[in-house]
């Protein structure tokens, strides 16, 4: 018995972050499912069952594919595969600064996806996802910054090591987080990249069949990719954790219902300022309460 | 019942046309998809892309002005693909009969699958059709996949 374990012990840091790997899309539909229930209640509507994005998935990879170029596709699965490659990253605690650089290199692929087909909508989708790209990644980067400041390492370990939870040390940084959460998922209020029949989907209006199956299933990613760094605001104790990543989904699932759709500048303006405020102040208070590890 | 056939009859995302009705109809089918019919606790999803539809509702007596519009977003729309005609005017004139800015019905424009008759429809039959048209899905594309391997058995 004790030979094994020694033989194997190596692997057991690998194991939980492979299992959630599999899984990872898996939750990521679900939560997708059980927002549009939620909304659905919300609205006084039954809603479709919870499983309802597979059967979506599955319908997408029975239908003809339509290719309008090859260039589109090629940036569609680009797009994909770094969404799941910044996953990957983020559950085997990698550096968390080059996570969230794939993360934003995922985006840039969807923008450069939309860019490559020819149509208006496509276009203007794909103008709009970078104008929220550059409202939130520079947001994300001060957060990621501050970590590093409380925690002396951009290595997502440092987290599990430091002293205090990350909620503890930067509670705004953490508001500001739930602030740039609805660009990321693509809701309301700053839906504007995929404006639901105002441009029809934006930038993967013209994907269609798998191709549109594998971009959506990088939404799956994302969702769960996201959630899970919200979790690392608390990693000190499990159920705190599962909580934070419930109350941040419930938390955008409430905003989108009860917001209306803002335009480019309005969205700019308003997270910008909002966010460099909260950021600014918990900077402060991290100078005071000397928490600054150098 | 292959597991992708089950899963297209949970998921038809429709495409919402209108082609010159009185807008009765419309009024109708956006009242399938608000509390009281509610068509989305069956999987049916509004898309506004033709590249993303399974089922097209077309709705009124394609204009003249429409007719080019109708076929160009009826050939966009990947395999397998149903048309469904909604309300009386689209499946044979109706009130419209004789008039002249109009092509007359929309099968004289587009094949069309399931007719929804109705001046104006109700949405109870709308969601019936709809249900037919679920079932024509599958049937229309086992029929592709046949023609399929039939071209390439005349090939080999
Ligand atoms: S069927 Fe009648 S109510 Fe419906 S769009 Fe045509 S004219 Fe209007």
């Amino acid at each position: 018995m004790m030979e094994t374990t020694t033989q194997f012990s190596w692997a057991y840091p690998y194991i939980l972050p492979t299992i959630l790997l599999i899984l990872s899309p898996i939750i990521g539909g679900l939560l997708i499912g059980i927002d549009r229930k939620l909304t659905a209640r919300l609205q006084n509507r039954r809603g479709p069952p919870i499983v309802q994005p597979f059967y979506d998935m599955l319908k997408l990879f029975g239908k003809e594919d339509k290719i309008v170029n090859r260039s589109y596709l090629v940036f569609g699965s680009a797009y994909s595969s770094t969404v799941v490659l910044s996953t990957a990253l983020l559950l085997f605690q990698y550096d968390l600064l080059v996570v969230t650089f794939v993360f934003g290199l995922s985006f840039i692929f969807l923008v450069l996806a939309g860019y490559s087909a020819r149509s208006q909508f496509s276009f203007v989708g794909a103008t709009r996802e970078l104008m929220q790209m550059m409202t939130y990644e520079p947001i994300l980067l001060l957060i990621v910054f501050m970590i590093r400041l409380v925690t002396g390492s951009f290595e997502v370990e440092a987290i599990f090591d430091a002293s205090q939870p990350l909620l503890f040390t930067l509670p705004l940084a953490f508001l500001a987080l739930l602030v740039i959460l609805p660009i990321k998922f693509r809701k309301s209020p700053f839906d504007i990249s995929t404006a639901h029949s105002e441009i029809a989907q934006g930038p993967t209006i013209e994907f269609a069949g798998k191709y549109l199956a594998i971009v959506e299933t990088g939404h799956f990613f994302e969702m769960f990719f996201v959630l899970w760094f919200i979790g690392l605001f608390y990693v000190q104790s499990w159920p705190i954790r599962i909580g934070l990543m419930v109350f941040a989904f419930l938390f955008s699932l409430v905003v989108d219902n009860a917001t209306a759709r803002l335009r480019v500048d309005q969205m700019l303006k308003q997270v910008y300022i909002v966010g460099m405020i909260l950021l600014i102040i918990n900077l402060a208070y991290i100078i005071v309460t000397g928490s600054w590890i150098v | 019942m292959s597991i992708i056939e089950f899963a297209r009859k949970k998921s038809p995302w429709v495409l919402h046309v209108n082609a010159g009705g009185c807008n009765g109809c419309n009024l109708e089918l956006l009242s399938c998809l608000t509390p009281r019919y509610d068509v989305s606790r069956f999987g049916v999803y509004n898309t506004d892309n033709p590249k993303h539809a399974d089922v097209m509702i077309v709705i009124g007596p394609v204009t003249l002005k429409y007719k080019e519009i109708i076929t160009n977003l009826y050939n966009q729309m990947p395999d397998p693909k149903v048309v469904m005609a909604v309300g009386t005017c689209t499946c044979t004139g109706g009130i419209y009969q004789g008039c002249y800015g109009h092509c007359g019905a929309l099968d004289q424009v587009l094949p069309v699958d399931v007719y929804v008759p109705g001046c104006n429809v109700r949405p109870e039959a709308i969601i019936d059709g709809l249900v037919l048209a679920l079932d024509m899905l599958n049937e229309k594309e086992r029929k592709i996949l046949e023609d399929k391997k039939a071209k390439a058995k005349g090939v080999a």
